[in-house]
Formats: structure tokens, C-alpha cells, sequence
């Protein structure tokens, strides 16, 4: 348990850099692309605007390991942060266990909680699950 | 959603400490949520005057509907003196989006009073206190597990029914069995905070655990944090607990309560019928007709109670609908418990679970708001006349219908907007 503790120790120190290097404020939303659920990852990237209009978001900052695969358009409201696998798990692992920023996302079926059941069941398409149920 | 006790009292003291914030202002709330109900109740304890309700959502404001007896709008309804004069308080998840949207309508942001429960997280919680209180918490949710695994065996499977709802339990019981196959699962223990979960738990015939609510947040937060807990524990939720991710029946109707279940919640790739819990034929149903002198067939078991939420039909409303259903001949009884009180006019009955079926199908009617109940006995053969309320999503008819669900054909499923309507759709209805 003590490994896990250090874990999220290390995420808590990753997430008070970003916030005092940005200047995080209400307007600012974190998205967070935990794997390789690169489908997933790009259809929130394609609908992000949902979210700005929805959540009147200013700046977004986009946190991932690996861009190769993801929709890298260059946007004025966009900062991304490609930081380590490692640090992304140990940021993971700080939000499963505080919820250290409201305006955070991760774009993910069951972290921290869910799944992708509904999704193809009743006319529920990916797009649906993005902007209904991940931008809530 | 509920609204639990701390988040009553954080709305009753920002209410006792701002009391002078309203003195000559318009008072509205935004937001037909459980929140409003409460906040309302904190004014008239203050004697401060509600003006207005706003939602964007039409199904619940606008066209002249009420809630809790308040005029309700649109916000891009409001007129200059509204604009001018209103103190709005919100008390929402969404306070951000909802209070720019006052801010672009011409609101002075002095005039907005957000008030930040559960639901309303602060922006930041990074605090290193914050943190290591949490760890402390989710520890001992860890040890808690051991300990039932210590208890009642390596190889036991635990189910989290966090939610106190008894229709929440009979859902997750409906499907159960599906889930125990498919993952091969033998023994299992459900664990939930409230009792009536568990009687209806036990109608599915499994073993059941009760904790407290602050056992069970416990689990949760550690089954979130210690991923090989999903191993042999499981929340059986529709909804994100903490996040609150679930999709909303506003866009997509044909999602209902059961599909959530189906889907969301054991993630099946198909429907399944769902198991009917067990009924007792005990017959005691007659005696008890007997007793109070109920007729067979013509008598409608009302049921104005429910569990998790609270209704704002008015007790005079129901004795107005008693004094109807008794002028058409029928004897009428009213479902009640412990602090309980029947409708004036009315007999008290109660019967437990098990029994539910027999004693509407020997009533012959069932007229009740939505509850847990309506699911245990949507399968009678007997008029169901199930109420649901506008104006809150508590019990929406889109997500929380029966028919809807698909739990039954035949139920006859009203809304109550206000007592005219409610009254003339019994009539054409009994």
C-alpha cells in the first residue's frame, strides 16, 4: 500500500506543477488520455468543442503519453502535455483517489468508473457516450 | 440524486447567513432539482418569499408549469424586472455554465448565490490534508474488505448496492443471476446501507450484509483506487458514484433505468429477461381484507410514500382523489410504515414484500407514486395506476417508467402537474 501511497504522492506533485505553471483557473479544463483507447481519444478530441461551449471552457489542457495516433490539430485554446506513462498512471492514480480539480476529464470507459456497455445498445453511438455521459 | 444531511444544513445556514441578502428582491432558484426543494424550505423558514423557478430543461419549466407550487420559466424567459431585481441562487454541479449564462442574460454576478454541496465541488482539492485523509479512508475500506473476506471466505464475491433505492436493488437482482454465469461466480453476498434493500435482496433469495453509509463510501473509494478489488468486489450503480457519469434520459429517451442495468451496469452485450423475484402465497391478504372490511376486487391499495424521495402532491390532493375513488364504490387503504400516516379516509395496511403482489391482486387496484414498490409489483395482475412527477428528474417517466422499462405492459402511468389534471386523469383511469 505504501508503493501506492508514493504513487499518488507523485501524481498530487505532477498536477500542482501544471496548475501553478498554467495558472489554472474555472475556465481551464484538464483532459486526461489515460491508454490506448485512441477511438475513444479522438472523438473526444473531435466533439471538444461540445465541452467549450457547454462548460464555456477557455483553455483545455490535453495530458498524454503518446500523440502518434490521437487527432493533433494545432488550436489556439489547446495546451497539450505529453509527459511519461508513469507519470500519467501516478496522475491517474491521485484522481481515483481525490477528485483535486472539478474541471477534469479522462477520457476513458471504466477509469474511474463505468464501462462501454451502453454504448451501440438503443442507438447510443460513441459520439453520444462523449458528449453525454464524459461531458457531463 | 439525494440530498443528504450535510448538504440540507449547508443550505440551511448559507440561507440563515445571507438572510438579509433578499430583503425587497425577487428570490429564484435555478434548477428543478431536489436542491430547490430544500433551499425552498430554508426560505420559508426564513420567511423569505420563493418568486420563481428557472430551468433550461422545457420538460420541466416553461408553459406554465409548477413546481412545489412555484412558477416556473425558461431562463431566456425572464423579463428586465427579473433580470434586475432576482437573487438567484444556484446549488448545481453545473454553477459554472449556469451562472454565465445569468451573467451573459444581463444578471449582476452580486446577485447570484451559489451554493456549493456535494453535488457543487470546489474548484481545487489539492490540499496535502485532503489527500491524506482520503488515503486514511480508502485504507480502512481495504481492511473492511479483509475483514469480509476474512469472514465469509476467500472465494466470496461482494455486490455493492450503495444506493438505499429499493428499485435500485431490484434491478441489480433482476439481472444478477446473468452476470454470476457468465463470470462464473458462485459465492456471493450483497451489501447495502438501507433495510428495505435488503428485504428486497432477499426476495431474489441471496445472502445479504447490511453496513453503514459511511462503510460502504469507504469501500467504494478504496474498489477506485486498489484495482485487484475488482476482483471480487463489484458496485451495482447506474451511475458513476463519484462522477456521476450516467446518460441522460433528456437526449435519449429510449434509455431507461433498465438499460443502464443491462448495459451500463454489468455491461451485457444483449437483453436478458429478467428474473421475477419470489412472492409467498400465504393468503393473509384475505384476513387482513377481512379485518378492515376491504372488498375484494374493489379496493385500491394507495401507495403515497416513497423511499428515496419525496412527492409534492399535497395530502389534501390525495384525499380529494380518496373522496373520488370512494364515491365510485371503491374501498381504499393506504400502504404506510412506522412514522407513516394514511391519507384521511383511508385504512392502514402494510405488508411486506413478499406478499406485494398478492395483496394488489386481491385489491384489484394499485394507484402509487413511483417507488421501489411499483418494480416488486409491476408484474400483478391487477390496475396499476403509477404517478410520476414533472418538474424533478427524481422520478421521471422517460427513465423510471414502467412500461418504459419494460417491466410491464399494462400499467396505466400518469404525471402530476397539478391537481386538476391529476384528478381527471384518475377519473378517466379508475
Amino acid at each position: 500500500m505504501e508503493s501506492k501511497y508514493n504513487i499518488i504522492k507523485e501524481g498530487r506533485g505532477i498536477f500542482v506543477d501544471i496548475k501553478n505553471k498554467y495558472c489554472l483557473n474555472e475556465n481551464d479544463y484538464i483532459i486526461l488520455f489515460p491508454d490506448d483507447m485512441d477511438e475513444l481519444s479522438n472523438m473526444v478530441i473531435d466533439n471538444i468543442e461540445v465541452l467549450k461551449r457547454k462548460k464555456y471552457v477557455k483553455r483545455f489542457f490535453f495530458v498524454c503519453c503518446d500523440q502518434t495516433n490521437l487527432h493533433v490539430e494545432k488550436r489556439n485554446d489547446t495546451i497539450w502535455i505529453c509527459c511519461s506513462q508513469k507519470e500519467l498512471d501516478a496522475l491517474m492514480a491521485y484522481y481515483t483517489l481525490v477528485d483535486f480539480f472539478s474541471n477534469i476529464i479522462v477520457a476513458s470507459y471504466d477509469m474511474p468508473f463505468g464501462s462501454k456497455g451502453i454504448i451501440g445498445k438503443n442507438g447510443i453511438s460513441l459520439r453520444d457516450y462523449v458528449v453525454d455521459v464524459l461531458f457531463v | 440524486m439525494l440530498v443528504n444531511e450535510k448538504d440540507k444544513e449547508t443550505i440551511n445556514s448559507l440561507i440563515h447567513n445571507r438572510r438579509k441578502f433578499f430583503l425587497d428582491k425577487k428570490t429564484i432558484i435555478f434548477g428543478c432539482t431536489p436542491y430547490a426543494r430544500d433551499i425552498y424550505q430554508a426560505l420559508d423558514e426564513h420567511d423569505i418569499g420563493l418568486s420563481l423557478i428557472i430551468d433550461n430543461n422545457p420538460k420541466k419549466a416553461g408553459s406554465g408549469k409548477l413546481c412545489m407550487g412555484i412558477p416556473t420559466k425558461n431562463p431566456n424567459d425572464l423579463n428586465d424586472d427579473e433580470i434586475r431585481n432576482g437573487i438567484y441562487i444556484i446549488c448545481s454541479k453545473y454553477h459554472l455554465e449556469m451562472t454565465s449564462q445569468l451573467i451573459e442574460l444581463g444578471v449582476n454576478e452580486n446577485n447570484i448565490l451559489c451554493i456549493h454541496v456535494g453535488e457543487s465541488k470546489k474548484l481545487f482539492e489539492d490540499d496535502i490534508e485532503k489527500m491524506e485523509s482520503a488515503w486514511e479512508e480508502v485504507c480502512l475500506g481495504r481492511n473492511l474488505v479483509d475483514k469480509w473476506k476474512r469472514e465469509y471466505g476467500r472465494d466470496f464475491f461482494f455486490f455493492l448496492l450503495p444506493y438505499p433505492g429499493t428499485g435500485d436493488a431490484y434491478m441489480a437482482c433482476r439481472y444478477l443471476p446473468y452476470f454470476l454465469e457468465q463470470n462464473k461466480i458462485e459465492n456471493i453476498m450483497l451489501v447495502a446501507t438501507s433495510n428495505n434493500s435488503l428485504k428486497v435482496v432477499k426476495l431474489f433469495g441471496y445472502d445479504t450484509l447490511l453496513v453503514s453509509h459511511e462503510e460502504m463510501s469507504i469501500v467504494l473509494r478504496s474498489w477506485e483506487v486498489f484495482e485487484d478489488l475488482r476482483a471480487f468486489v463489484k458496485p451495482l450503480l447506474h451511475w458513476g458514484w463519484r462522477t456521476k457519469r450516467f446518460i441522460s434520459s433528456d437526449n435519449h429517451p429510449q434509455i431507461t433505468f433498465n438499460e443502464m442495468f443491462l448495459y451500463d451496469t454489468y455491461a451485457f452485450d444483449r437483453p436478458h429477461e429478467g428474473y421475477l423475484p419470489k412472492q409467498a402465497k400465504t393468503g393473509s391478504w384475505v384476513g387482513c381484507f377481512a379485518s378492515h372490511g376491504l372488498k375484494q376486487g374493489k379496493t385500491v391499495i394507495f401507495a403515497p410514500y416513497a423511499g428515496s424521495f419525496t412527492y409534492n402532491i399535497s395530502a389534501q390532493d390525495m384525499e380529494n382523489v380518496v373522496i373520488f375513488l370512494k364515491n365510485k364504490g371503491y374501498d381504499v387503504c393506504t400502504n404506510c410504515f412506522g412514522k407513516e400516516k394514511p391519507i384521511r379516509g383511508t385504512v392502514p395496511i402494510c405488508f411486506p414484500y413478499e406478499e406485494a403482489i398478492g395483496y394488489v391482486e386481491y385489491a384489484g387496484v394499485f394507484v402509487g407514486v413511483r417507488s421501489g414498490l411499483c418494480d416488486i409489483i409491476s408484474s400483478a395482475r391487477a390496475k396499476k395506476i403509477i404517478i410520476y412527477e414533472s418538474g424533478f428528474n427524481a422520478t421521471s417517466i422517460d427513465y423510471f417508467g414502467l412500461v418504459n422499462m419494460g417491466l410491464c405492459e399494462d400499467a396505466i402511468e400518469i404525471v402530476y402537474d397539478n391537481f386538476d389534471k391529476f384528478v381527471s386523469d384518475i377519473e378517466n383511469e379508475v
